[in-house]
């Protein structure tokens, strides 16, 4: 672990990351404008889920996913600057260590989502309600990400 | 600036500025409330602008209540946030810059709310046009009230 730190320290992107003044700052509004895409969507993607707007087909409010996997790359993205630019501050704090394993959680909980469950609903009419698991996978993706959220503002108060 | 001593003097502002976990509860409230309001504005927005056309738009004024309550989150807490370092914050051009920006997100999200989802329910070029300025508006006042931490 150590030396992973040491050699991000040392790497080239650390020096981009941590030369330039503006560029924390413009990682920050980036990682902000990505975690609004990410909840704005999933908003809608996941309420549809639980059952809010059932007259509309849950195929069509799906498209609204790709804001979410757009988001979360812009997220992933500055997020693994920010590591490189501070490793020795990140990878010590316990909040920064949950936020991780809650990320990995709720992209573990999407793919099961997409991938098991979204077929199934969506070869039926579509205006059918969505089933237990699919709500119960909703309500996982809505909470884990407020608090990845709340836990990544929190990271600065746990050093 | 008597008056903005007398704010961070409140028992609100000295909460938040003093004690130990009043600024981080009242800041991840705001990074919340922000996620909400500015999220779903986004994607109220995409909508009109073209984005999952299947979706009719008379059908997202429910979310729209998600809107509000991250708007009726990140007020209070903001005012907590402002109560807590008024001094630096009413002289800040980055913080009065965000308000403003804030006030024409909220207009046009509220008007393009009005005339689309209250309305016939079709997207015109002139609601297409409100749609954009209001992302403008919205991504204007996360960058405004991010710098405020740097200028």
């Amino acid at each position: 672990m150590n030396a992973i730190m040491t050699w991000m320290e040392s790497s080239i992107v650390n020096k981009l990351v941590m030369g330039p003044d503006w560029t924390w700052p413009l990682l920050e509004i980036l990682h902000f404008v990505g975690l609004c895409l990410l909840l704005g969507s999933l908003i809608v993607v996941d309420l549809r889920v639980l059952g809010v707007a059932n007259n509309t087909p849950l195929g069509k409010t799906h498209d609204f996913a790709i804001f979410a996997v757009i988001g979360f790359a812009i997220n992933a993205i500055t997020g693994v600057l920010f590591v490189f630019g501070d490793p020795f501050r990140y990878f010590p704090n316990p909040v920064f260590q949950m936020k991780m394993a809650l990320v990995v959680f709720a992209l573990l909980n999407a793919v099961y989502f997409e991938r098991v469950l979204l077929p199934k609903i969506e070869s039926n009419t579509g205006n059918q309600p969505a089933g237990a698991a699919a709500k119960i996978i909703a309500v996982f993706s809505l909470l884990t990400w407020v608090v990845v959220i709340v836990a990544g503002r929190l990271i600065p108060f746990f050093e | 600036m008597d008056f903005l001593i007398w704010l961070e003097d409140s028992p609100i502002g000295a909460w938040v500025a003093i004690s130990p976990w009043g600024y981080p509860i009242v800041l991840a409230t705001h990074a919340v409330g922000m996620a909400m309001l500015v999220g779903v504005a986004l994607m109220f927005s995409f909508r009109a602008l073209g984005v999952a056309t299947g979706v009719p738009v008379t059908s997202l004024g429910v979310f729209m209540r998600l809107a509000q309550a991250g708007f009726v989150l990140n007020f209070l807490s903001g005012i907590a946030l402002f109560l807590g370092a008024a001094t630096e914050m009413w002289p800040s051009w980055p913080f009065r810059i965000k308000i403003i920006l804030i006030l024409i997100g909220l207009a046009l999200t509220t008007h393009l709310a009005r005339v689309c989802i209250n309305g016939a329910g079709n997207v015109t070029n002139s609601h297409r046009t409100v749609a954009a300025a209001a992302v403008l508006a919205w991504v204007g006042a996360l960058i405004a009230g991010r710098l405020i931490a740097y200028i």
